[in-house]
């Protein structure tokens, strides 16, 4: 796929994330979030967190979420809508 | 952003994730507690609600606006849809509106360029257009349409202009599950809801890929494993997908062959003598088809679809499907069991089929013979993919051969309620159906002396250029010809404002009031937040000048009986509004007068819906909505059920109220299988199966506008198997060409990617206007909903330069 032509303004958002149950997991799955710059996890209670950061790319946020083993799932909740740059539709514009 | 709002919008969003996590650990929120309105935080931030401008699953969201500007979206917690969750794309819903090249400004073609005109002129010119020849107008509208929009359409054509050519883009997507239902049920739309998700035990999904492209309902059975209950996941596909990952079984089947499992379960229930006879005997009859093939068929004997069935042994449906004959006996097993419930769930994958009505008659059937019906849990489910196919394009009726609330054309009381109800004169509805979408565009794109009796078209709110099968015949060839006209209402510039001749920009989502209906018979209702930029205006008022126009130059047809506006309205205290002067379209709440007309049209098939202001106040309600003794609004889950459908009797236990055979009993339906219209051979060797992707919603005209979804998907491919491209000479990123009978297009492959096509399938999305691969495919609709098939047709693949080298792939018919 073409590289990426566009650089968008960060945007606030919060998500909410779920651990999977095996207790090693977990304890990683936390530490990398702990450890990770940039984003706020509020209080965990049972198995959810939510979770807050401010993105260029929230999906990207997103999909790394995903890979972490010890989350079971990664849901949206809110989204900061903000004005991108101008830039072209498509990369040969 | 200062210091203190972005703390302030971080404190409101750790308060949004923060809630949902509450509601999932059992807070009880009071779903009917009253929406209260838009209200202001004290960041300034002015929240109002709105269903998500997406999907047929119809989210609920929370939109923030500040200085004017969409500023936030947030899940509506007390949104019993979505619980206060967004899927990916609803990242960005937002953000669709702000894309550098919305239109804002009428534009008329002269010497092949776009030039700038007034409303005025604009609305003149389709007048004129009308005046031309009233019989060759047409109206192309939309599953995303809201439900005032479609109906102010509906009623200008068929109650002004006498005229049945309208259609909605849902011909493509949703007419053969609409005929489903009516050859079954003898009414239309799913008798269950998204609650069959929370109790189903098994899930089977009939080619659809729910993970991608429903997202937030998938989540909703994930959520339920996760939670340490079973669910059986059973993925029916002919390609692995993101689906496929989560799946307990996946069953790939030869494209078209779904026919054949559908009979081959039927078959073993009968053989098994484990279908069950109780239900079938109280609740049903069986059917066959006529010849030709129509949509209430022929009633047939038990014994007669016992014999039909009876070649569709599992060997026979292995040899047809590719599917082994002992998942086929799984499958049926499954579906002989009584103590487990099972919710069918299907899509594209059935409706966009040359034998669409005839697979979706099918698995209604299997629920119904195996008594998988009735409870929760126990559903056939057909989703939809626009946000309000079912409340505008199918409720509002909005197809060629329909009125509103599910009357028909054709018959004489049908056209008779809705005269009355549009008080025009009795005889104003002609009787005859109009083309649908395929012939249509057929029509249009013909020359005038060869029989193209189409000669203008006014499209509202979708994209024909780009969804249409076939385009070259069906679309592309209206450029050579002088005489036809092509009106496009739009919001940015597409590949059908490229060839139009009059570009009107509209207003979208929140920048209008609007209602929608989702998949599982929601009403949805929103106010504007949002002013539109430039002098882009809402569709309906479009609609209404036009009639209003015409009115003016003295068209008969936008005079009522009693020789006042078609559209006349009034305010509170009596006095009429002239609603077609835009400056006056803000004075009364339009949306209101005609949702409060279109209601009246619900009651006949008991579609009843809530009364605006009831709707204003809730996040959705599914219909059918009645009044209880105390005054409260009551929703109906499941319908045909007695003690959740208001109308069965008592005593009925299920009663399908809208029989077609008027004795209260659903259809059983047998129907053969056949090969597709178009299957592979040596010239053509390959199947071409299209869809869409996960960050692109249908042709991209929003979704590529936002920077972060065209970063991580900015154009289409050829998705191959594996050893097919190695056999080809290609590789990831290599060109590679498509071809079709009808057309070519030059494509990158992408390899073990996200989905797995087997050998012999190449699968292409359509959200590319640079790609288009609709200019290779078939279309061939299925005679009786006149839906096409972007499913199947048959292709050579082969590398830019090259020469196809693919095998082509075997056939169950020799």
């Amino acid at each position: 796929m073409p590289p990426p032509v566009t650089t968008p303004e960060p945007v606030v958002i919060s998500l909410v994330l779920r651990l999977r149950e095996e207790d090693a997991l977990r304890t990683t799955t936390l530490a990398t979030l702990r450890a990770q710059v940039g984003l706020e996890l509020g209080a965990i209670r049972d198995s959810w967190i939510p979770l807050v950061a401010e993105t260029p790319d929230p999906r990207e946020l997103h999909r790394w979420l995903e890979s972490l083993p010890g989350l079971a799932s990664v849901d949206v909740a809110f989204v900061e809508v903000v004005p991108q740059l101008d830039t072209p539709r498509y990369a040969t514009e | 952003m200062s210091m203190d709002r972005r703390d302030f919008l971080r404190t409101t969003a750790m308060a949004a994730a923060t809630a949902v996590i509450a509601q999932r650990l059992g807070a009880v929120e009071n779903t009917t507690a009253p929406h209260p309105g838009a209200t202001t935080t004290p960041d300034g931030i002015t929240w109002d609600k709105a269903p998500c401008r997406f999907c047929g699953t119809g989210c609920h969201v929370r939109v923030g606006v500040k200085d004017g500007r969409v500023v936030a979206i947030q899940g509506e917690q007390l949104a019993e849809v979505n619980k206060g969750l967004l899927c990916v794309k609803g990242y960005h819903v937002g953000g669709i509106l702000y894309g550098q090249d919305r239109l804002t400004t009428p534009m008329l073609r002269r010497n092949g360029v776009l030039e700038p005109i007034t409303w005025e002129e604009a609305i003149d010119v389709v007048a004129q257009r009308v005046l031309k020849d009233p019989k060759g107008f047409a109206f192309y509208g939309s599953g995303q349409w809201t439900i005032p929009e479609g109906y102010a359409a509906q009623k200008f054509m068929k109650g002004g202009l006498a005229n049945n050519h309208i259609e909605p883009n849902a011909r493509l997507c949703m007419a053969s599950a609409v005929t489903g239902y009516l050859s079954v049920y003898g009414v239309d739309e799913p008798a269950g809801c998204y609650d069959d998700l929370d109790a189903a035990d098994v899930v089977i999904l009939w080619g659809n890929n729910p993970a991608e492209m429903h997202p937030v309902l998938f989540s909703r059975i994930i959520d339920r494993r996760l939670k340490g209950q079973k669910v059986t996941l059973i993925d029916m596909g002919t390609r692995r997908t993101r689906t496929t990952e989560h799946a307990d079984e996946y069953l790939e089947f030869r494209p078209n062959s779904d026919l054949a499992i559908a009979n081959g379960i039927a078959h073993l229930l009968l053989q098994n003598n484990n279908w069950d006879r109780d239900f079938v005997a109280k609740y049903c009859n069986f059917r066959g088809d006529n010849a030709p093939l129509d949509l209430l068929g022929k009633a047939i004997s038990f014994e007669d679809y016992r014999a039909a069935l009876e070649p569709y042994t599992p060997e026979y449906v292995e040899k047809i499907s590719g599917i082994p004959a002992a998942k086929i006996r799984m499958l049926a097993e499954l579906f002989g069991r009584r103590d487990v419930r099972i919710t069918s769930l299907w899509c594209m994958g059935m409706n966009q089929h040359n034998r669409g009505t005839a697979i979706n008659r099918l698995v209604h059937s299997i629920h119904l013979l195996s008594g998988h019906f009735g409870r929760p849990g126990d559903a056939p489910t057909s989703l939809t993919g626009q946000p309000s196919a079912c409340g505008t394009a199918r409720e509002v009726g909005t197809m060629c051969n329909f009125l509103p609330g599910g009357r028909l054309v054709a018959n004489a009381e049908h056209r008779k309620d809705s005269e009355d109800i549009w008080k025009v004169p009795g005889g104003r509805i002609n009787p005859k159906s109009g083309y649908h979408t395929v012939q249509l565009f057929e029509k249009f794109c013909t020359p005038t002396e060869k029989g193209g009796d189409i000669h203008t078209i006014i499209v509202q709110v979708t994209n024909p250029g780009q969804s249409l099968p076939n385009l070259h015949k069906l679309f592309l060839a209206k450029k050579g010809l002088a005489d036809k006209f092509l009106i496009v209402s739009e919001v940015y510039p597409t590949a059908t404002t490229a060839i139009a001749d009059l570009v009107l920009p509209a207003a979208l989502w929140v920048e209008k009031n609007g209602i929608y209906g989702n998949s599982e018979r929601r009403t949805q209702q929103w106010f504007k937040q949002v002013e539109p930029p430039g002098q882009a205006r809402p569709d309906a008022w479009m609609t209404i000048a036009v009639a209003h126009r015409l009115f003016e130059l003295g068209h008969p047809g936008m005079k009522d009986r009693d020789g006042n506006f078609l559209f006349a309205m009034k305010d509170a205290a009596g006095r009429e509004v002239p609603v077609w002067d835009y400056a006056h379209y803000g004075d009364i709440n339009v949306d209101r007068a005609l949702y409060d007309e279109y209601r009246l049209f619900s009651f006949y098939k008991h579609k009843n819906l809530a009364p605006y202001d009831v709707l204003a106040q809730s996040r959705g309600l599914r219909w059918p909505v009645v009044q209880t003794a105390d005054g409260a609004w009551q929703e109906t889950k499941f319908r045909f059920t007695e003690g959740a459908d208001p109308f069965v009797a008592k005593g009925k236990g299920i009663q399908f109220y809208h029989s077609v055979t008027k004795d209260d009993k659903a259809l059983i339906w047998f129907c053969p299988y056949e090969p597709a219209t178009e299957e592979p051979n040596p010239d053509f060797p390959t199947w071409l199966c299209t869809g869409r992707v996960l960050e692109h919603w249908h042709t991209g005209t929003m979704t590529m506008r936002v920077p972060q979804l065209r970063n991580a998907m900015p154009n289409a491919y050829v998705e191959m198997n594996p050893e097919d491209a190695a056999a080809a000479g290609l590789g990831n990123g290599d060109l590679a060409v498509v071809e079709s009978r009808r057309g070519k297009i030059e494509l990158p492959v992408w390899v073990n990617g996200r989905a797995r096509p087997p050998r012999g399938t190449v699968f292409v999305p359509f959200f590319d206007e640079r790609l288009m691969i609709n200019e290779v495919t078939l279309g061939e609709p299925c005679p009786i909903s006149k839906e096409p098939d972007y499913k199947k047709c048959a292709v050579k693949v082969y590398r830019k330069g090259g020469e196809p080298i693919l095998p082509v792939p075997p056939s169950p018919h020799g």
